[in-house]
């Protein structure tokens, strides 16, 4: 241990020394050594309102009186930046703390929710340009933010994904095959505890129950891209794909195989559009057969080098670390909206929507998605980028009406980000 | 009556038709006016000897083949890339090396074979060398800057890769919407909870 500190303060003694301030302007960031690198320390800060934060749970025996608190949640994020650029190895690492802090500002009962989050990322390319190169990424973020919609409030989600890729690229580059494998690794821990006096607690805030709720996903495959046009690809992409539970118990263990083709690319100069069709199916592993149609579909309007809008539509499928809704098929579409201005200004528009129906269960419940997020984003300098926002969430589920699945909310936030 | 003119009336005596004076004068000229020539067609070395011609012959042959590796290295690469105009437009130089690179290696046999006869011409063979090095030089510059016109052509191979601050607004990133970490969607909202308990037993 003594021996591992020591090493750990030699190695940060050395990155002093080898970091030499390159320019003293803020948002040059710190050179390392006599190399391309650049470390740029920030300051993340963020002033969020959230109208649903939590609800007051009604009596026991009372009458369902849903009373939604809302919340300012101001969130500090120090982290750091490092890029490396290279021809032969290119390097890109990410890491930040967030420290989330209710103000209690409806209710004292929520400052109670505030905790420790994080988030890093590690991308490493080899031989970008070689023949065969390698992609490694790697990214973890520990949030109250999960895609898994059969918990009855939040949870903070502990994940991991991992993907290495191989691109090879015969004849010069118009055709890349890739090989790849992808492994997640999710767990999940309680966000608050549960309400005293529950005589069934559920899954979200029982910290037994959770731990065995976590999974790893791996997947196995390749993908194509024959660039036979300057802008225009064909595409096929197929693999295989395994979700283990930690607990065969309280999740259903699902394997497959999917596999993807299609043209991607520009149409006219200002028009671009992506289709893609495909098919899946669980060859046996769950208890009855299963097989989907894949498909997507994407356009893109280029109205200026500045200003682009796109909408795409998405069937495809999905599971859940539960017994009975493990696996889903789900539509979504996404609408993407951007304008830059003067390269300091920008707006933006988002909007989500997603149906899940999920497989094998009787009435064939569904749960629903809808979310809206306008921003405008400022740099008022080098090193200082302002962004306010808004996003309106609506969640619906139809097999159950309790407030954790069926719920609307409002935010708004602010946003200032200090990279050095 | 005498006069004295360039070329002087011949004088039923005998005497010259040109003075001595004039012939002096004519002779130092055309020595002057050679060793000028010569200077200009070696490039910047005076080639005297004739072990210097000889070895100035034989760098100038090794430079020549190396533009050609250059330029060939040129068609390489812009054969792999499919470029056509490129390719067009680097042969052309290629083609004019090789005829030139012909001459001059043709004319290093006749130097090698003037100097062995104490041959008169094995200058004018020396300056066929040097000139057809001076003139590949220039294709190879020529043959750079047929590369360097094709360089704004921005297609699927001529890449411009411009790296800019990540925390920029910007107008979009290129990348499908269902791919890669999109796969699984967009960051989800957090979902409400059930009241906490409170902070301390005072508290609401």
């Amino acid at each position: 241990m003594k021996s591992t500190s020591s090493a750990a303060g030699l190695l940060a003694a050395l990155l002093a020394l080898a970091a030499t301030p390159a320019g003293a302007a803020p948002g040059n960031g710190i050179r390392l050594g006599g190399s391309e690198g650049r470390l740029h320390p920030y300051l993340d800060v963020e002033s969020r309102f959230d109208s649903n934060v939590y609800y007051a749970a009604p009596p026991p025996g009372g009458v369902v009186d849903v009373g939604y608190v809302g919340d300012l949640i101001v969130h500090i994020r120090p982290g750091f930046n490092l890029k490396v650029p290279g021809e032969r190895v290119a390097v890109d690492l990410d890491a930040n703390l967030d420290w989330a802090q209710y103000g209690g500002v409806q209710e004292n009962a929520s400052t109670d929710l505030s905790k420790l989050y994080g988030a890093a990322s590690l991308g490493v390319t080899a031989y970008r340009r070689g023949t065969i190169g390698l992609e490694l990424d790697d990214r973890f973020r520990r949030d109250p933010s999960t895609s898994t919609f059969v918990f009855s409030g939040a949870v903070i989600s502990n994940k991991n994904d991992l993907s290495v890729r191989a691109p090879w690229r015969p004849g010069g580059g118009a055709l890349v095959i890739s090989p790849s494998f992808d492994w997640m690794l999710e767990t999940f821990e309680p966000f608050n505890e549960c309400a005293p006096g529950t005589p069934s607690p559920p899954a979200s805030c029982d910290p037994d129950h959770l731990s065995n709720l976590g999974y790893n996903e791996l997947r196995a495959g390749a993908d194509a891209r024959w660039r036979f046009l300057p802008r225009t690809s064909a595409v096929f992409a197929a693999d295989w794909f395994s979700r283990v539970p930690n607990d065969t118990a309280l999740a259903t263990d699902v394997s497959g195989i999917e596999a993807r083709a299609g043209l991607s690319g520009l149409v006219t100069p200002h028009l671009g559009a992506t289709v893609k069709l495909g098919y899946a199916n669980t060859l046996g592993s769950t208890a009855e057969s299963y097989g989907t149609v894949l498909a997507t579909l994407e356009g893109e309007w280029l109205a200026s080098d500045s200003a682009r809008i796109r909408v795409g539509w998405d069937h495809g499928f999905g599971m859940e670390p539960d017994p009975t809704y493990y696996l889903y098929t789900t539509d979504r579409i996404v609408l993407g909206a951007r304008y830059a201005l003067a390269g300091r200004y920008g707006a933006r528009l988002d909007g989500y929507w997603e149906r899940r129906g999920y497989a094998f269960v009787d009435g064939s419940p569904t749960a629903d998605l809808l979310r809206i997020e306008p921003t405008i984003e400022a740099a008022l300098s080098r090193w200082i980028n302002l962004t306010v926002g808004y996003a309106y969430t609506s969640r619906a589920s139809s097999f159950s009406d309790e407030p954790g699945y069926d719920y609307t909310k409002n935010e708004a936030w602010l946003r200032l980000v200090f990279t050095y | 009556m005498y006069r004295h003119t360039v070329f002087s009336r011949v004088y039923p005596g005998g005497e010259h038709l040109v003075s001595f004076r004039t012939l002096f004068g004519l002779l130092a000229c055309a020595l002057f006016a050679s060793a000028a020539s010569a200077q200009i067609s070696t490039g910047q070395q005076k080639v005297t000897s004739d072990a210097e011609k000889l070895e100035a012959s034989a760098d100038h042959l090794a430079r020549m083949k190396a533009a050609l590796k250059n330029v060939l290295g040129r068609v390489e690469e812009a054969r792999n890339e499919k470029d056509v105009v490129k390719l067009n437009c680097v042969n052309e130089k290629l083609t004019q090396i090789k005829a030139l690179l012909k001459v001059a290696e043709q004319a290093d046999i006749s130097l090698h074979e003037a100097i062995s006869n104490r041959d008169p011409g094995a200058e004018a063979e020396f300056s066929k060398v040097a000139i057809a090095r001076a003139k590949i030089d220039a294709l190879r510059g020529e043959s750079d800057q047929c590369i360097g016109q094709l360089a704004y052509i921005v297609d699927e191979k001529t890449t411009v890769e411009v790296q800019q601050p990540s925390n920029l607004p910007d107008a979009a990133a290129d990348v499908e919407l269902f791919a890669g970490e999109a796969r699984r969607g967009p960051p989800f909202p957090v979902p409400p909870v059930v009241r906490p308990p409170p902070a301390s037993p005072g508290a609401r």
